[in-house]
């Protein structure tokens, strides 16, 4: 826990330093808050209770303590391949100042795949998972340059899974509420108002690399007060 | 810079609605396994009532084999055996790496070729004795009654006939035509409770040096005992035209075709 403390503060301290280099949206010294909307997708969702549950996964062969054994439940469908989505995500950030942003995020993903009948091949049934995530997210920005930002971001919310099975006519859904969040070491920006980034370490919902767009957008008030500052100067 | 920024962002979409696989398809399952293995325990329990049967019939060879080659045929067929005669009628199957007793066999003073005999063999491990008896020329029947065989108790008789025109000296060597049934019951308390019965339906087709059935077939069924659940299935031997021997199992009327081979160790 004292690390994670520490990485933070570590963090939050060079974004201090290095945000102070130049204003993202505009090229004078002076910062003006700004609203940034993005959308993107990520690569690999992550769903740790999917992948504590593979890992925990061990069977014993039967044949060994069960030497009659007959299994009267024998299946008669396969799973086809799974496929996922990958994550679609949109996020939203008030950048309050050069090096502090705090907002929320959205993400969907679903993974998906066909159930087949074992002698015929034929489709058979359909399982859907689709997950809903939302969580606030904080931005430290450490370095901004001109076009050019590197940043770190941490978010953790809620999911909202629900779950669509159809085997043989049998229908069965379910829902279940999980965690959702995003940890990101680094990331990038590329562009002034409307850019491009992407997430290069980082570790959650929305996968372990994420691409995408934004769009900066100073609200015209804050332009004002910009302006009046320029002209009494 | 706006149109390289417009292709980018309909790269990102593009990309972002492409589905991406994350499982390979599972490994499609035989759709007749719980026949097979049904099957299967009941072609396991033939065999090994067949077994015994080839003993008996290997031992009444044995004992009308002359002293000089007596060693040699034991050696041709049972090379993994000492063939001990302790007492009168009562033999021994010792097994030569550990010394260790496998069959025991009590045999009338009649050769179980002729009609009326009746020898009686248990292998190490079984409960009871399985009764071999010869009820005409060339026919007996194999019979084992509160056995139990391999974790099943067993209840099984089989008539057994030679179609040669003379018994051969085992029943590796002759051609044999087989009929009966059989009930096998858990008798391990940590196994799963069932309860298995078979009956011939085809009469089974046993020829010279083939190890397994070339044809014939068996009607099986079977039940959970602690849940109840019940199945059942034939299981068919066959020829193919390439003469290589094969087994269809139709279960739930689907059917599926299998290599038939054995474990001969089963017999051993």
């Amino acid at each position: 826990m004292k690390r994670v403390t520490v990485f933070i503060l570590f963090l939050v301290f060079i974004g201090f330093i290095q945000a102070q280099r130049r204003t993202a949206p505009g090229s004078r010294n002076t910062f003006t808050a700004y609203n940034d909307i993005r959308i993107g997708i990520g690569y690999k969702p992550f769903e740790a209770a999917y992948a504590i549950e593979n890992f925990s996964l061990f069977e014993m062969d039967p044949w060994f303590e069960n030497p009659n054994l007959i299994d009267f439940n024998a299946k008669d469908y396969y799973k086809g391949a799974r496929y996922t989505t990958n994550a679609l995500f949109c996020e939203y950030i008030y950048q309050a100042n050069k090096w502090f942003g705090l907002g929320g995020t959205f993400t969907y993903f679903s993974y998906f795949n066909s159930y087949y009948d074992t002698m015929t091949d034929a489709t058979v049934g359909f399982n859907s998972v689709h997950h809903f995530s939302i969580y606030p997210t904080v931005r430290f920005t450490w370095l901004n340059l001109r076009g050019f930002s590197m940043y770190s971001s941490f978010g953790i919310g809620q999911r909202l899974v629900l779950q669509s099975d159809e085997l043989r006519y049998v229908h069965n859904n379910s829902g279940r509420i999980g965690i959702a969040g995003q940890f990101t070491l680094l990331g990038l920006t590329i562009g002034k108002n409307t850019y491009c980034f992407s997430d290069l370490s980082t570790l959650g919902t929305q996968g372990i690399i994420t691409v995408g767009v934004g769009y900066r957008l100073v609200s015209t008030k804050n332009l004002r007060h910009e302006k009046q500052a320029d002209y009494t100067r | 810079m706006k149109n390289k920024q417009i292709i980018l962002v309909s790269l990102i979409l593009v990309l972002g609605f492409q589905s991406c696989e994350i499982r390979e398809p599972e490994t499609k399952p035989d759709f007749a396994k719980t026949g097979k293995q049904m099957f299967d325990r009941a072609d396991e329990n033939i065999f090994n009532l067949i077994g015994l049967f080839d003993k008996v019939l290997f031992l009444d060879t044995y004992q009308k084999t002359a002293d000089s080659l007596k060693y040699k045929f034991k050696d041709d067929y049972f090379q993994q055996y000492l063939i001990k005669n302790p007492v009168v009628n009562k033999w021994y199957f010792i097994r030569t790496t550990d010394l260790d007793t496998i069959y025991n066999i009590i045999t009338d003073s009649k050769s179980i070729r002729s009609v009326g005999s009746e020898w009686m063999i248990k292998k190490k491990y079984d409960d009871n004795f399985c009764t071999i008896q010869c009820v005409s020329d060339k026919k007996w029947q194999v019979k084992m009654l509160q056995g139990y065989m391999s974790f099943w108790n067993v209840e099984a008789e089989l008539n057994i006939e030679c179609t040669d025109s003379v018994a051969p000296a085992l029943y590796q060597t002759g051609n044999f035509k087989i009929t009966g049934d059989g009930i096998l019951e858990s008798a391990e308390s940590y196994t799963q409770q069932v309860r298995l019965t078979y009956q011939i339906k085809d009469t089974l087709i046993h020829r010279q040096s083939v190890w397994v059935f070339t044809g014939g077939s068996i009607d099986v069924s079977a039940k959970d005992l602690e849940t109840n659940q019940s199945e059942s299935a034939n299981g068919r031997y066959y020829m193919n035209r390439n003469d290589k021997n094969e087994l269809e199992i139709t279960y739930h009327n689907r059917t599926q075709t299998y290599d038939n081979w054995y474990d001969t160790s089963y017999m051993w």
